[in-house]
């Protein structure tokens, strides 16, 4: 069980917050000057920190060992005081400003997101976990960029860029290619792109139907013809389904893609909006976001369109979820006091 | 926080040499010509235009179109209001959840698709005497006008990113018209941060003000600017410019565009976005008695791409990402705190509310997954001061393209604006400003 720093916890919350034995905890962690009530209970990496600044004297050194185990008490008991429960997220972000597109990289240990910039007006960011510390991605870069998605060894990035007015490309990086591939979709303007877990394959919505683009060469290929719009495809880990919206039956609604047998399957039947699909690392789980109870908040629904889980209750927006490697952490892009930033949920296995 | 060219200052009032050494001083307001103060007793004190430059769908937002083809009603569902019979888009839960305080009229129509002569109109009234020239004034130049105010504040603010334009030019309808310059607005910048920053208050070179609080420091030194101004370009260079440093100077001025002072929870309940703290700004000037107050929702709100061409709601692709994603829940959530923040206050019963575009989009969904610009018909939000909230003024028909009961235009928009905000028929005559427009009587 790994801690997440308390500076990343809110200022009116400071207590432990789980995300996953990948988290690592660094020596910069346990010096963070806001970290109070970080440390996991008998982690090694916790042990080994502490040992590495507990000096010679075998009482200090057990204090040190002490000092965990009572913040640790103490934060429960504050946490049971004030009435938050396992499930109150964590922020992660303080800026407030507009963001979209978390997604968790190198083991989860970092997040990758776009936010609102001054110039160009969207840019994207990296979150390091272990101290909060953020970064332009791509400092140089003139123009607005978004929606970052990797493939599952994150051997492949691809993003998108806005050359000019409502004119996006797909930027897409590999491992040991000097030069991007910039992919500039036949049809009309995209929005959302996704990769295959193996990365051989873009996905994308253009014109309402869904696309996928063969980046080893060949042509794009249409995955829907449909009435309505299809939007936000996701991948499923195995890479043979893609979940996805539809408005092919009126409003919003999610569907399966099989990509062996081409057969499509309806998740789920609301009158509201039903968006940004996003399937759990095990394949068994899709989050998405809906205005069923009229805001934006995150539900669970199983891959065969059962268990039906909400998420989020909370009056402003919460919205694009994706998950954490280790399948138990939503992050997502919400709105508390007016401020948006990224927040961690804990995910109750099912 | 008030900017000003390079430097912030706060309520307390704190000016550093880098801000004045970055300054300028063009300040075209505040020329009256007439000061005749002829309004109707039960005038509102204050207009807040919200402008949606760009045209909003209005099938996406306030006129959804569920039994429409696929191809026209769009994926979003409709919602209730709590105006019976009343229908939006579930993108808009927050205003649905308040309808009770406004309006809506659904048979809005402009004369053009064409965006910057159909936003000069949608801002006068109706078309140029010559062609796409010589428009009227804006509205907020004639009540600038006609209700000069004696308070240091100047009457016509536009709380703007830029100045509006298109690819082709500014929008002729953006200020005084052929009244000239005089008459156009005074710009304020507002971000996401609610940081303000008065671009044309940019201070000349040259100037060694160190305390903004030091009132006749500030005077003596800026009668010294005034004759090397005049000296060097005497022609931007007049009495009007010594008012509009002399806001800075002023307590009314600096606390109206100081958004730090606003609680916290006022401030989170219009939202962290641009649109949003221009809302709460528009709303403090109104408490110092601003008469007229335009914010543009126009390029750089919240978009994503610098492009010259950009303007906020003109979504001929991406409609519905774009409203799903940004403008559909930022507009929510700043209009919505904007009425509630007025309501609590007292303030609305002061002040007119009128959220609209030039436009609105085509009912049938585009090649490109967007909606293009229509003319025919669209909605518009009205609130406040004189208006009868909780109705819905006319109705379109059953896939969006024309009115059904009749279209209300912009001139008509206008001699309800103009009428709300004291400016009697007689007067309008005397301006030449639609001395014939009827006001919008549903609304009334």
């Amino acid at each position: 069980m790994i801690a997440i720093p308390a500076c990343m916890a809110g200022s009116r919350d400071r207590s432990l917050t789980t995300i996953g034995d990948s988290f690592p905890l660094s020596a910069a962690t346990l010096h963070h000057p806001k970290s109070a009530a970080i440390l996991a209970l008998g982690h090694p990496d916790v042990s080994r920190n502490l040992r590495l600044r507990a000096p010679a004297n075998s009482h200090f050194a057990i204090s040190c060992r002490l000092v965990p185990c009572l913040l640790v008490l103490l934060a429960t008991c504050v946490n049971s005081a004030v009435g938050q429960g396992e499930n109150q997220p964590r922020r992660l972000t303080f800026d407030g400003r507009q963001k979209q597109d978390p997604v968790f990289i190198n083991q989860g240990r970092e997040i990758i997101y776009a936010v609102q910039h001054e110039k160009p007006r969207l840019v994207l960011y990296r979150l390091r976990l272990s101290d909060g510390h953020t970064e332009r991605l791509h400092p140089d870069s003139p123009l607005p960029e978004f929606r970052p998605v990797y493939s599952r060894d994150e051997a492949t990035f691809a993003y998108l860029q806005m050359t000019g007015n409502d004119r996006l490309t797909v930027q897409v990086r590999r491992v040991g290619m000097p030069q991007p591939l910039v992919v500039k979709p036949t049809a009309a303007v995209i929005w959302h792109a996704e990769l295959t877990p193996d990365g051989q394959h873009l996905l994308y919505a253009a014109s309402g139907q869904l696309r996928m683009y063969p980046l080893s060469g060949g042509t794009e290929h249409t995955l829907t013809k449909t009435e309505g719009r299809n939007n936000w495809p996701s991948v499923s880990p195995n890479g043979r389904q893609v979940a996805f919206g539809s408005s092919r039956l009126g409003n919003y609604d999610l569907f399966t893609l099989d990509l062996d047998q081409k057969t499509t399957r309806r998740l789920t039947t609301n009158r509201s909006m039903d968006a940004r699909p996003t399937w759990s690392p095990d394949g068994k789980q899709i989050a998405f976001v809906s205005t069923r109870h009229r805001n934006y908040e995150l539900y669970l629904i199983g891959r065969d369109g059962n268990g039906l889980t909400r998420v989020t209750q909370n009056p402003e927006r919460d919205d694009y979820p994706a998950w954490h490697p280790d399948g138990r952490h939503l992050v997502s892009v919400s709105q508390r006091d007016g401020q948006t930033d990224l927040f961690l949920h804990s995910i109750s296995p099912r | 926080m008030i900017e000003i060219g390079g430097f912030q200052t706060g309520c307390c009032g704190r000016i550093t040499r880098r801000s004045l050494l970055r300054a300028s001083f063009a300040m075209p307001f505040a020329g009256v010509v007439d000061s005749s103060t002829l309004a109707a007793e039960n005038r509102v004190k204050s207009v807040i235009l919200l402008w949606l430059w760009g045209g909003p769908s209005h099938l996406d937002t306030f006129d959804p179109k569920p039994r429409a083809p696929i191809e026209i009603r769009g994926p979003f569902s409709p919602i209730a209001t709590q105006t019976p019979g009343l229908q939006f888009s579930e993108l808009l839960p927050l205003l649905a959840s308040r309808s009770q305080l406004f309006s809506v009229v659904r048979t809005n129509t402009n004369l053009t698709n064409v965006h910057r002569v159909a936003g000069s109109i949608a801002l006068t009234g109706g078309e140029g005497r010559n062609g796409d020239n010589d428009y009227a004034p804006n509205y907020g130049s004639v009540i600038q006008r006609v209700h000069q105010t004696a308070g240091e504040l100047p009457p016509f603010v536009a709380v703007t990113p830029g100045k509006l334009r298109t690819a082709i030019g500014p929008l002729k309808g953006y200020g005084g018209g052929r009244w000239g310059n005089s008459y156009d607005p005074f710009p304020v910048q507002c971000n996401d941060r609610g940081e303000i920053y008065l671009p044309t208050l940019k201070l000349l070179e040259g100037l060694s003000l160190t305390r903004l609080d030091d009132r006749r420091r500030l005077l003596r030194e800026l009668d010294q600017l005034t004759r090397r101004g005049a000296q060097s370009r005497p022609e931007r260079w007049t009495a009007q410019h010594q008012k509009a440093f002399r806001l800075l100077t002023s307590a009314a001025g600096r606390r109206a565009f100081d958004l730090s002072a606003e609680p916290a929870r006022v401030r989170a309940s219009y939202g962290r976005s641009q649109f949003g703290q221009s809302c709460l700004l528009a709303r403090r000037l109104v408490e110092t008695g601003v008469p007229y107050i335009q914010v543009n929702w126009s390029k750089w709100v919240e978009n994503i791409y610098d492009g010259r061409t950009d303007f906020g709601w003109d979504t001929h692709w991406l409609n519905f990402e774009h409203l799903a994603d940004r403008h559909a829940p930022i507009l929510d959530r700043a209009l919505s705190a904007l009425l509630d923040d007025l309501s609590e206050r007292g303030l609305l019963k002061d002040t007119l509310v009128l959220a609209m575009g030039e436009f609105g989009r085509t009912p049938k969904i585009s090649a490109n997954g967007g909606r293009d610009h229509w003319a025919r018909c669209y909605s518009s939000l009205w609130a406040g001061g004189g208006i009868q909230p909780g109705r819905v003024v006319g109705s379109s028909d059953s896939r969006g393209y024309d009115p059904v009961t009749g279209g209300i235009g912009p001139e008509r928009v206008g001699a309800t604006l103009l009428e709300r905000a004291g400016i009697t028929s007689a007067q309008r005559a005397a301006l030449k400003i639609l001395p014939n427009a009827q006001a919008i009587e549903g609304l009334l």
